[in-house]
C-alpha cells in the first residue's frame, strides 16, 4: 500500500511547484467534504506515495475553513509522513508552523526550499543542520524551481515513513512548560493513547482554541484545572495567553533553531521587489497601472481571445450543427418535435456551456498569473480602503469587475477571497454588476425610447447596479463590528510565475466547470426550451402565447402592473431571460414579428418611456440567468442560500422598478395635476413605496445574518445579543 | 516614545510593546510574528484610509488601520517621509 505523504507550508512557499515535481503533474483535484476547499491528490510515478497538497497556512490555529480542513486532516492521522516546506532565504516565520507540526507526533521531513536563490544571495546554509539536530527530523535543501535534491527528499521521506520516527518534544520556556505539563496530565486522564499529540492540544488550549477544547469533552473539574494552569502562566488576562505562547515560540526559533544565523536587517539595502513596489505602488503610477491591468484582464477574458473562440463555438452549435441535425433527422423521419428538441434544445445548450469555457480558461490564467507574480496582493492593498466600508476587502474587487463581463466567471473568481463570509458576500454582490448579456436589451429599449440620450440612459443603469451593490454590502455589514472584519495579508515578493502551474490551474478550473456545472446548465436549458416550446397538454405549442412559458407569463403579468409593464409579453420576455439575458431581445423580436409590426412599433405599444426604464431596471436587478445560478449555487455550496439570494434579487428588482415607476409617474401627475383625486393617488403611492422600502430594509437585514455566517436570525438580534455580552 | 501602529509614518522604526485586539485577530497577528519585542518598520500606507504595510522578521505584512490601532509600538527611529 502506498504511504500517505502530505505537503504542508506557508502560502507562496513553492508548495504547488514541489507537488507538481514530485507527482509529475498528474493530479486529481477534488474538494474536501462539505467545503469549497480544494484537495489535490496524486500518486508519485513509482506509486510509493500518495501525495496530498494541503492549502497553504501560517499556523495550525484554524481561522479560516481552509486552515480548519487542513488541520483536521492532520489531526485525524491521515498522513504517514509530512513534508514541511520552509523558505530557505527567510526561515524565521515558516519555522513557526514547523514547530507546531512537530508537536503532532507524525513522522516529518523539512524541505528547505529556494536552494538556488539562497546560494545566489550568499545565505549561510549551515543553520539547517542545527534545526535538524534540535527537532530530531531530517532536513533537506531543495529547489522547487530547478528540481534540485528532490530525489534525496523523497528518499528520506520514505525512510521516515518506514521507521515511523516522530519529532522530539520541545520545551519553549520553563513557565510555559509547567502549564503544558499540567494540561497534558489532565488530558491523559481520559485516554491512554501513546500517540495522541498531548503537547499540541495543551498548547492550543492555552492559545485559546475553543473548538479543540470542546472536541475533547472534558468535565468541569478538568476545565477548572486547565484554567488555573493557564492563569499561572499568563496572569488574569486569558486572552493574552496566546500572544505569550507565540512569543515563546518565536524566541525559541531565534535563540535555538536559528542560533548563529544572520537575519536580514530592517534597513537592509532595497531588494528588487522594493524597487518595483516603489514604482508599482507609487503615488503616480499605482492607480493608472491598476486600471490598465484590470482592463487587460477584462479584455482578454471577454473580448479578444476568448470571445473569438466562444463565437466560433456558438455559431457552430446554434447555427451549423442544428442545420445538419435537422436535415439528418428529418431524413430518417423522426417527428418534428424530437428534431427540434435535439437541434435547438440540446445542441443549443451544449453550445452555451461551451461558450463559457474559453472565458473561464483565460480568466483563471490571468487570475493565477496575477496571484503568483504577487500583483494581486498589491491590488488588494491599494483598493482596500475604498472597499472596506462595504464589508469587503481589496481582494473582492477583481470578481466584482469580472461581474461586468459575466456573472459565471465572476462568481468563480471569488475564490481568491480566503475569508468565507466575505467570499459569500462577493458572490451575492456580483450579479449587481450589469453583465454584458444585458447590454443588447438596454440597447434595444434605450434605442427605441431614449434615442437622443441613449448613452446616459444605459450608463445610468450600470451606476444603479453599482449603487445597489454598495448599499447592499454596507447594510449587510452594518450589524457587525468593524473591528471584527479583519484583513491581514502577507506581501509576497514579486516572482515570475511558472507557466506550467498557470496552465494546469486554468485547465483544472475549465474541467471542473464543464463536468460539474456544465451538465446542470445543459439540463436546465433543455428544460427551459421545453417550457417555451410546449403547451400545458405537453404538445408542441402553436405560438408563444400558448406555450407553458407564455401562460406563466400571463399569470405573472398582473403582478407587474404596478411596475408599468403588466403585459404577458413583457412577463414572458422576463421569463425567457432566465435562460440567458440576451434571449429577452430575441423573445421580444419574435413576438413583434408575430404581430406584424416592426420591433420599435411593437415596443412602443407595450411600453411608454417610464415603464421601459422601469423594465430595464428590473432586468438589471432580477435574478441572474440559469448558468449563473448554477455556478452561484456551486460556489455557495448551499441550495438554500442560492435560492435565498435569488429571491432577494427579485425583491430588490421589484422594489426598485416599483419605486422608480411610481415616483416618476407621480411626479409627472403632480406637474399636470388638475384635481384632488390625482393628489390622493400620489399620496397613496408614496405610502405604498414607504411600506415596500421598509419591508425591503428588513429583508436586507435578514440577508446580512445569512451572509454574515452567524446563527442569529436577523441583524437586529445579532446586535442586541452583542450588547448583552 | 510610544505610539499606536496606525499613527506611525512611513519609514518609522520601532519595537512592538503590546498587542491588544478583540477576537481572533490578536492571535493571528501574534502568530505572524507581531509579538512584544518584534522590530518593525513602516513601509507604506495605502490611499483612502487603507491598510499599512510593515516589514518584520524579514517579510512584509499588510494590516488594516482598525487592527493596527491595537498594536502599540515603542518608537526609536523616525522615518524621513519620502
Amino acid at each position: 500500500m502506498a504511504y500517505k505523504l502530505v505537503l504542508v507550508g506557508n502560502p507562496n512557499c513553492g508548495k504547488t511547484s514541489l507537488f507538481n515535481i514530485i507527482t509529475n503533474s498528474r493530479q486529481h483535484v477534488g474538494n474536501f467534504p462539505g467545503v469549497t476547499v480544494e484537495k489535490k491528490t496524486a500518486k508519485t510515478p513509482d506509486r510509493v506515495f500518495e501525495v496530498t497538497d494541503l492549502p497553504g497556512m501560517y499556523s495550525l490555529f484554524a481561522y479560516s475553513p481552509e486552515e480548519k480542513v487542513a488541520r483536521d486532516f492532520l489531526l485525524n492521522k491521515q498522513a504517514d509522513v509530512v513534508i514541511n516546506i520552509i523558505d530557505g532565504c527567510n526561515p524565521e516565520r515558516s519555522l513557526y508552523l514547523t514547530l507546531q507540526l512537530a508537536e503532532l507526533k507524525i513522522p516529518m521531513i523539512i524541505a528547505v526550499n529556494m536552494f538556488d536563490e539562497a546560494r545566489k544571495k550568499g545565505v549561510d546554509i549551515s543553520y539547517v543542520q542545527n534545526i535538524s539536530r534540535i527537532l530530531g527530523v531530517p532536513a533537506v535543501w531543495v529547489s522547487a524551481k530547478t528540481g534540485e535534491n528532490i530525489e534525496d527528499l523523497i528518499d528520506k521521506a520514505k525512510r521516515a515513513a518506514e521507521k515511523k520516527s516522530i519529532p522530539r518534544k520541545m520545551e519553549y520556556t520553563s513557565a510555559l512548560n509547567l502549564a503544558v505539563n499540567e494540561i497534558e496530565m489532565v488530558l491523559s486522564e481520559n485516554r491512554c493513547d501513546e500517540n495522541f499529540p498531548y503537547a499540541f492540544y495543551a498548547l492550543k488550549i492555552i492559545e485559546g482554541d475553543q473548538y479543540l477544547l470542546s472536541s475533547l469533552s472534558l468535565n468541569n473539574r478538568q476545565l477548572d484545572k486547565i484554567k488555573v494552569a493557564i492563569k499561572i502562566f499568563a496572569g488574569e488576562d486569558l486572552h493574552n495567553a496566546g500572544v505569550k505562547v507565540a512569543k515563546a515560540r518565536y524566541d525559541f526559533i531565534n535563540e535555538k533553531l536559528l542560533y548563529g544565523f544572520k537575519k536580514p536587517e530592517l534597513k537592509d539595502k532595497k531588494s528588487l521587489s522594493d524597487k518595483l513596489d516603489f514604482i508599482i505602488l507609487g503615488r503616480f503610477f499605482a492607480f493608472p497601472l491598476f486600471a490598465a491591468v484590470m482592463f487587460l484582464v477584462f479584455y482578454f477574458t471577454f473580448c479578444f481571445p476568448s470571445s473569438f473562440l466562444g463565437e466560433i463555438f456558438e455559431t457552430f452549435f446554434t447555427k451549423r450543427l442544428p442545420e445538419i441535425i435537422n436535415s439528418l433527422l428529418s431524413f430518417v423521419g423522426a417527428p418534428k418535435w424530437l428534431v427540434e428538441l435535439i437541434a435547438q434544445g440540446v445542441v443549443g445548450g451544449v453550445g452555451s456551456v461551451l461558450a463559457f469555457l474559453p472565458q473561464i480558461a483565460v480568466m483563471f490564467f490571468c487570475l493565477s498569473f496575477l496571484e503568483d507574480c504577487g500583483y494581486m496582493a498589491r491590488a488588494a492593498f491599494l483598493t482596500d480602503g475604498l472597499l472596506k466600508r462595504t464589508g469587503l476587502s481589496g481582494k473582492a474587487l477583481f470578481p466584482l469587475i469580472m461581474g461586468f463581463g459575466c456573472t459565471v466567471p465572476a462568481a468563480m473568481a471569488a475564490r481568491v477571497i480566503e475569508e468565507e463570509r466575505e467570499r459569500i458576500l462577493a458572490i451575492r454582490l456580483a450579479p449587481f454588476m450589469s453583465c454584458s448579456a444585458k447590454l443588447p436589451v438596454y440597447m434595444l429599449l434605450a434605442g427605441t425610447f431614449f434615442a437622443d440620450f441613449k448613452g446616459i440612459a444605459v450608463s445610468s443603469l450600470y451606476f444603479a447596479g453599482i449603487i445597489g451593490a454598495v448599499l447592499f454590502g454596507t447594510v449587510c455589514s452594518k450589524c457587525e463590528d468593524e473591528a471584527s472584519r479583519v484583513f491581514i495579508m502577507e506581501f509576497p515578493p514579486y516572482r515570475i510565475p511558472g507557466i506550467k502551474t498557470l496552465l494546469l490551474h486554468s485547465w483544472e478550473k475549465v474541467k471542473g466547470f464543464a463536468v460539474k456545472a456544465g451538465t446542470v446548465i445543459l439540463l436546465m436549458s433543455v428544460f427551459m426550451w421545453f417550457l417555451s416550446n410546449f403547451n400545458t397538454a405537453l404538445c408542441p405549442a402553436e405560438n408563444a402565447k400558448e406555450s407553458i412559458l407564455g401562460i406563466m407569463g400571463s399569470k405573472i403579468a398582473p403582478f407587474l402592473v404596478p411596475l408599468g409593464f403588466g403585459s404577458w409579453e413583457a412577463a414572458a420576455a422576463l421569463l425567457s431571460g432566465i435562460v440567458a439575458k440576451e434571449s429577452i431581445v430575441s423573445t421580444l423580436s419574435v413576438l413583434a414579428a408575430g404581430s406584424g409590426l416592426t420591433t420599435a412599433e411593437y415596443l412602443k405599444e407595450l411600453f411608454n418611456p417610464l415603464s421601459a426604464y422601469a423594465f430595464m431596471l428590473f432586468i438589471l436587478l432580477y435574478f441572474p440567468c440559469i448558468s449563473a445560478l448554477v455556478v452561484i449555487k456551486r460556489e455557495l455550496k448551499s441550495l438554500k442560500l442560492a435560492f435565498k439570494s435569488m429571491f432577494f434579487q427579485l425583491l430588490v428588482a421589484y422594489g426598485a422598478a416599483f419605486a422608480f415607476y411610481q415616483i416618476a409617474s407621480a411626479a409627472i401627475r403632480l406637474v399636470n395635476a388638475k384635481g384632488v383625486i390625482e393628489y390622493l393617488i400620489t399620496v397613496v403611492c408614496a405610502v405604498l413605496i414607504a411600506i415596500i422600502a421598509k419591508a425591503l430594509l428588513s429583508e436586507i437585514k435578514q440577508g446580512c445574518a445569512e451572509c454574515g455566517n452567524c446563527s442569529e436570525k436577523s441583524g437586529f438580534i445579532c446586535r442586541k445579543k452583542r450588547k448583552k455580552e | 516614545m510610544r505610539r499606536s501602529l496606525s499613527k506611525l509614518n512611513v519609514g518609522d522604526v520601532g519595537k512592538v510593546r503590546e498587542i491588544r485586539l478583540k477576537g481572533a485577530a490578536q492571535m493571528r497577528l501574534a502568530e505572524l510574528g507581531l509579538v512584544p519585542g518584534t522590530e518593525i518598520m513602516v513601509i507604506r500606507k495605502a490611499p483612502f484610509g487603507g491598510p499599512v504595510e510593515i516589514s518584520l522578521r524579514g517579510y512584509r505584512l499588510s494590516v488594516r488601520l482598525a487592527q493596527a490601532d491595537g498594536v502599540s509600538i515603542e518608537l526609536y527611529g523616525e522615518g524621513s517621509r519620502f
